[in-house]
């Protein structure tokens, strides 16, 4: 099981310094000078033109940029953006939390309601309730996010008056995106725990416990539950790297201040060291989230050899 | 607030391309300076919640470019000087000020007894301080574009500040409004942090920023305001002013609806609604310094005056504002915005041009354009002509606005693609001479405007007419305002005699305020006036 | 979210469809949803082909005078801010549709399914050099990396497809090399080897038609994946441009319209809301009649 986890952890590095090696190559492919774009039509002088080339390293020919720009990732050093001037790492790790918190909530209320409908799906299938819990819970994923969200600011926040629109920091202003993000990710949710549990069902010791007369309440939560959570678990936790990311529309509708809403920014405005500097952190999130779930999916299933 | 960037910059562009002898900024119009309500007694306290689009790098004149920031900068630091209705310089920090007979020198007796929010003395040294951080080549302050031909700042003694230039300077007045005089104790204590707790002598002390999330600022209570364009001579009526950070506009409306927020920039689209919902006001400025027109690349079929004359017949103006601004603009007929002192509607009318589809297929003929094929689209040289009409990403009206003139120039028989491009990536793209022609917006209050725009080589590196030269060279250096003003006409007649754009509207300004905001205005240089605002929430 | 997070959900011991077409739609439509579905879908790709035909007016012809009319008997849907008929271009719009959703997968499938098989089928160092570049794209989730093509190409329709499809690709390519893995070693494979049958022409007749079941399924689910992902740019102003009727174009124009003129919101944000829904539900009805798993039920 160690080395299973060194090995992989080993793995990791090559991924990691190619990830490094892609976001570098955005800068020289995206089009547009980007001291023009940083001026924005202003006449500036050659000097200063020539200044802020130099700050950016971009007098330097494209491999020496490169190892420059290595060099300073691996110090942690993203650079600073062209729109804030501020540094690109500041600026992330400001918006960091806000993110985490918002995947964590989605992460609870895909949770909860993919577990769920899922659930109710499975015990019931092919009945109508099967069909309307698996409806709702398609619905999520099929709605265009920012009309999701927009309608339930309008709808709650403005109309009910139920939440702010604009976020004050408190577990309240949480919910309405949490709940947006969350219903969107948990149709993938409710679907997998559906097969899973259809999976589960359908083998011999669920039908031995409903043979010993165990009622089924207890056979789905207690037999079938449980052997279905190796695939779900899996799953989720994916779903959580995708949600820490995933948030970019949903961010920006609701003014949450996280670094979806910053891409959002950087994207629409070019600032090609922001790009590059969240592109890279998202990137190695991701890449982190998804080497934990392999590690909790080997501990969990006893099949997995580590060879 | 919420000026489009592209505009402000272009602004100081415009200001760049001005030099002219004299330092006579000449005469302006008077935007009217409407208002919200503003009756009763004014109240103490209370908060304003204002929204940003965007966050603001840094609130340190030496160091931003953003509009945002300069938006912002407005509340905490005083100018030297305003600029009134009649576009006139008038004191501010500087008590009054002399202009060397050359014009190189100006010389400003600075007010005695203003304070910093630190407690420190607003003083000459604080001036010189200033400016000297605009100037240093190590702080590479992007604002050094505004003041191009000052070489150094003295201060003498602590009420005389001298500012010598390399040259007469004609727009300094306008351009020192836009640079705030910053408390150097405070700059030496937060050193780089400056930009992150600016501290200067304006009505509101700087409290508090959330990364990402909001600004706050809190009355200053010692504050005396010495302009005179202001109702109110003392301290702000309001507590604190916070700053709200929203990028989507649907978000900041429905904050304001949920009054979370007292005061927006308004979308056109619901100004009209907000207008009729009771417990709202629409505050606009209706006379304002944008003007929106159709500029041509100089290649062909563009360098046709009757092809430029077909494309300014075929423009259905009235459809635009109507559709695009919801009637929140002024179909324009002249070079410059309805708000400039050179407007002229008579003269306008005269040498202008009205949608007239039929005059527009005229002059396409005379321009040797026919639909030789029968397919219902002209072509030059016997090829298939297309061609192109851009504009710049991020601001949906612009984007109606050409889908309008597409069709429109398509039933004329003129086949148009429309494309929408990242306003970093237009310029380069202009400049780099891709033949077709763009719809753009500019903002600026002086007539110099004509030069900014119509001067070769133009800001697209596109514009070479020595004539037209000529008659803007008398234009900026002619001191006397009557004389300017013919001079300006003279130019104009010109631009438009020549079809060298197309005209279409100048927008309006709109704030959407709930009717407890009390007395919000603009300045003449369509700054809003904080100081003077109070609130009469329950 | 792209089609990378959904393959995880697919099991590489998925195999092939081993009945007849008749047989294959009527498990597939046996369910409600999937008849929900289908009927989707079918008007979706009527309406998209008869565009011309059954659209009541020019999509793109201005009307000055009735500007966001609501919806009546002569604009059924209303007509949009420069006063078109919105019923005309929600019906042009759904060719758009159909070719986003159209050209985006068959991109991701192109290249996914390219690299899959040869990866899979090849093993050793092709398979690892080719794989690891699948774990790196991989590594920029979903959108990101739509995002990030869409900055490289720049914005509009055409790049919006490229971005959306070469963003869902490795999800194929992962999947693909799963099943082509779990089948080359059979015996028929084997056999076919022994009997010296070329690469290519094993792959073809006997490892594309067993690994096609989670093939149809993926395409299927990326499908409105594409839609979704296409109108994300467009809110971000980097999709498709003015006045091409693209639904995500649509919703994003109607937005501030959402009190004073709601259908501009509200039927582009159904519309694209109605078509997703069926391609999920036919997708995931799909899955099951197509997973032996269950299927054995």
């Amino acid at each position: 099981m160690t080395a299973y986890v060194i090995r992989r952890l080993l793995l990791t590095i090559p991924v990691l310094f190619a990830i490094v090696t892609l976001v570098f190559a955005i800068r020289p492919l995206v089009p547009g000078d980007p001291v023009e774009i940083m001026l924005f039509g202003q006449s500036a002088n050659p000097e200063v033109i020539a200044n802020i080339r130099a700050q950016l390293g971009l007098d330097k020919s494209i491999p020496e940029q490169y190892l420059l720009y290595v060099s300073n990732v691996l110090r942690g050093d993203l650079g600073t953006s062209i729109t804030t001037r501020q540094p690109v790492i500041e600026e992330i790790t400001n918006r960091y939390p806000a993110t985490l918190q918002l995947a964590i909530g989605a992460f609870l209320v895909s949770g909860i309601v993919g577990l769920g409908s899922g659930i109710l799906a499975a015990v019931y299938k092919d009945s109508p309730i099967d069909t309307v819990a698996m409806i709702v819970a398609t619905t999520g994923i099929s709605m265009p996010a920012f009309w999701f969200g927009l309608l339930a600011i309008y709808l709650f926040s403005v109309n009910l008056g139920w939440f702010s629109v604009i976020p004050d920091g408190s577990l309240k202003s949480l919910v309405l995106p949490a709940l947006t993000l969350g219903l969107i990710a948990s149709s993938i949710v409710a679907r997998l725990v559906r097969s899973a549990m259809l999976e589960v069902l359908g083998q011999e010791y669920v039908q031995t416990a409903r043979a010993k007369g165990l009622t089924e309440r207890r056979v789905v939560m207690h037999h079938a539950l449980r052997n279905a959570a190796i695939p779900v678990v899996t799953i989720v936790g994916l779903q959580f790297g995708g949600l820490l990311t995933g948030a970019f529309i949903i961010e920006a509708v609701f003014a949450w201040h996280g670094i979806g809403e910053l891409a959002v920014q950087a994207f629409a405005k070019r600032d090609f060291p922001m790009i590059q500097g969240i592109t890279l952190v998202v990137a190695t999130t991701y890449v982190l989230v998804n080497l934990v779930v392999d590690v909790i999916y080997a501990a969990l299933d006893p099949r997995i050899t580590y060879s | 607030m919420n000026v489009p960037r592209i505009v402000r910059a272009l602004v100081i562009l415009a200001l760049l391309l001005t030099m002219s002898a004299g330092l006579t900024l000449g005469s302006l119009t008077q935007p009217v300076a409407a208002r919200s309500q503003g009756e009763g007694e004014p109240v103490q306290g209370g908060v304003l919640h204002l929204s940003l689009g965007e966050e603001p790098d840094q609130l340190d004149p030496a160091r931003t470019i953003s509009l945002t920031a300069s938006d912002v900068m407005q509340v905490v630091y005083d100018r030297l000087v305003y600029i009134d209705d009649e576009g006139l310089p008038q004191p501010w920090i500087a008590e009054s000020w002399e202009i060397s007979d050359d014009g190189k020198v100006i010389t400003f007796k600075i007010r005695e007894g203003m304070k910093f929010h630190d407690g420190t003395d607003v003083d000459a040294n604080a001036v010189k301080f200033t400016y000297d951080r605009i100037l240093d080549p190590e702080m590479a302050a992007p604002y050094k574009s505004f003041v191009e031909t000052l070489e150094s700042v003295e201060a003498p003694d602590a009420t005389t500040a001298v500012f010598t230039f390399s040259e007469p300077y004609a727009p300094f007045f306008t351009n020192s409004t836009i640079i705030g005089i910053v408390s150097p104790a405070a700059v030496e204590q937060f050193g780089d942090d400056f930009g992150h707790n600016p501290v200067g002598s304006g009505p509101f002390m700087f409290k508090e920023w959330q990364p990402g999330t909001r600004i706050v600022f809190e009355r200053f209570p010692d504050y005396v305001n010495y302009r005179e364009d202001d109702t109110n001579n003392g301290p702000a009526y309001v507590d604190s002013l916070e700053y709200n950070i929203i990028g989507e506009a649907a978000t900041r409306t429905a904050a304001f609806e949920s009054q979370e927020l007292d005061l927006i920039d308004v979308e056109f689209e619901d100004v009209e609604r907000f207008s009729q919902t009771p417990g709202l006001t629409i505050v606009s400025l209706e006379n304002s310094n944008n003007i929106n027109f159709v500029e041509f690349s100089d290649r062909p079929p563009f360098d046709n005056v009757a092809f430029r004359k077909a494309i300014n017949y075929a423009i259905d103006r009235d459809a635009i504002v109507e559709l695009t601004y919801l009637g929140n603009a002024t179909v324009n007929p002249c070079p410059v915005p309805v708000g400039n002192a050179a407007f002229d509607a008579d003269l306008c009318a005269e040498h202008g041009y009205t949608f007239d589809p039929d005059r527009a297929r005229e002059m396409l003929a005379e321009a040797g354009l026919t639909d030789g094929d029968g397919n219902g689209f002209v072509e030059m040289d016997g090829e298939e002509l297309a061609v192109t009409l851009w504009t710049y990403t991020g601001f949906p009206e612009r984007e109606k606005a050409v889908e309008i003139m597409q069709a429109d120039f398509n039933e004329i028989g003129l086949r148009t693609d429309i494309q929408s491009v990242d306003f970093g990536a237009l310029q380069p793209m202009l400049e780099s001479g891709e033949t077709g022609m763009d719809y753009m917006r500019w903002t600026l209050v002086d007539q110099s405007i004509l030069s900014a725009m119509f001067k070769s080589p133009g800001w697209t590196q596109q514009t070479s007419d020595p004539e037209l030269d000529a008659l803007l060279d008398v234009a900026d250096t002619t001191v006397d305002p009557a004389a300017r003003l013919e001079a300006s006409h003279a130019a104009m007649v010109y631009i438009l005699d020549n079809a060298i754009i197309a005209p279409i509207a100048s927008d309006w300004i709109n704030v959407a305020a709930h009717d407890y905001v009390q007395n919000y205005h603009w300045d003449a240089l369509n700054t809003p006036r904080l100081n003077d605002v109070w609130l009469t929430r329950e | 979210m792209t089609a990378s997070t959904l393959t995880t959900s697919l099991s590489p011991r998925s195999t092939a469809i081993r009945f007849g077409p008749l047989d294959f739609l009527r498990r597939l439509f046996r369910t409600t949803q999937a008849q929900i579905g289908g009927a989707i879908v079918l008007l979706l790709l009527l309406t998209a082909v008869f565009a011309p035909l059954v659209a009541p007016y020019d999509p793109y012809e201005l009307r000055v005078g009735s500007a966001k009319d609501p919806p009546s008997p002569a604009y059924p849907f209303g007509t949009d801010d420069l006063g078109r008929d919105m019923l005309s271009r929600i019906m042009y719009g759904a060719r758009i549709t159909v070719q986003i959703g159209t050209i985006s997968v068959a991109l991701a499938l192109g290249i996914g399914v390219t690299i899959g098989l040869v990866a899979g089928f090849y093993g050793g160092w092709i398979d690892s050099l080719l794989m690891r570049f699948t774990d790196i794209m991989l590594a920029f989730p979903g959108f990101l990396l739509t995002l990030a093509i869409v900055a490289v190409l720049g914005p509009g329709l055409t790049n919006a497809m490229i971005a959306v499809g070469v963003g869902a690709f490795p999800g194929f390519a992962r999947l693909v090399r799963g099943s082509v893995l779990s089948i080359r070693e059979t015996e028929y494979v084997t056999a076919e080897r022994v009997l010296g049958a070329t690469p290519t022409r094993i792959m073809r007749s006997s490892i594309l038609p067993n690994v096609l079941a989670p093939i149809i399924v993926l395409a299927t689910l990326a499908f409105p994946l594409a839609v979704l992902d296409a109108a994300a740019l467009s809110f971000l102003g980097l999709g498709a441009q003015p006045p091409t009727p693209e639904w995500g174009a649509l919703l994003v124009d109607g937005r501030n319209y959402l009190r004073t003129a709601p259908h501009l919101v509200n039927i582009p944000g159904l519309a694209i809301f109605i078509t997703v829904l069926g391609f999920n539900l036919i997708g995931n009805n799909l899955r099951d009649v197509l997973d032996p798993r269950l299927r054995a039920r």
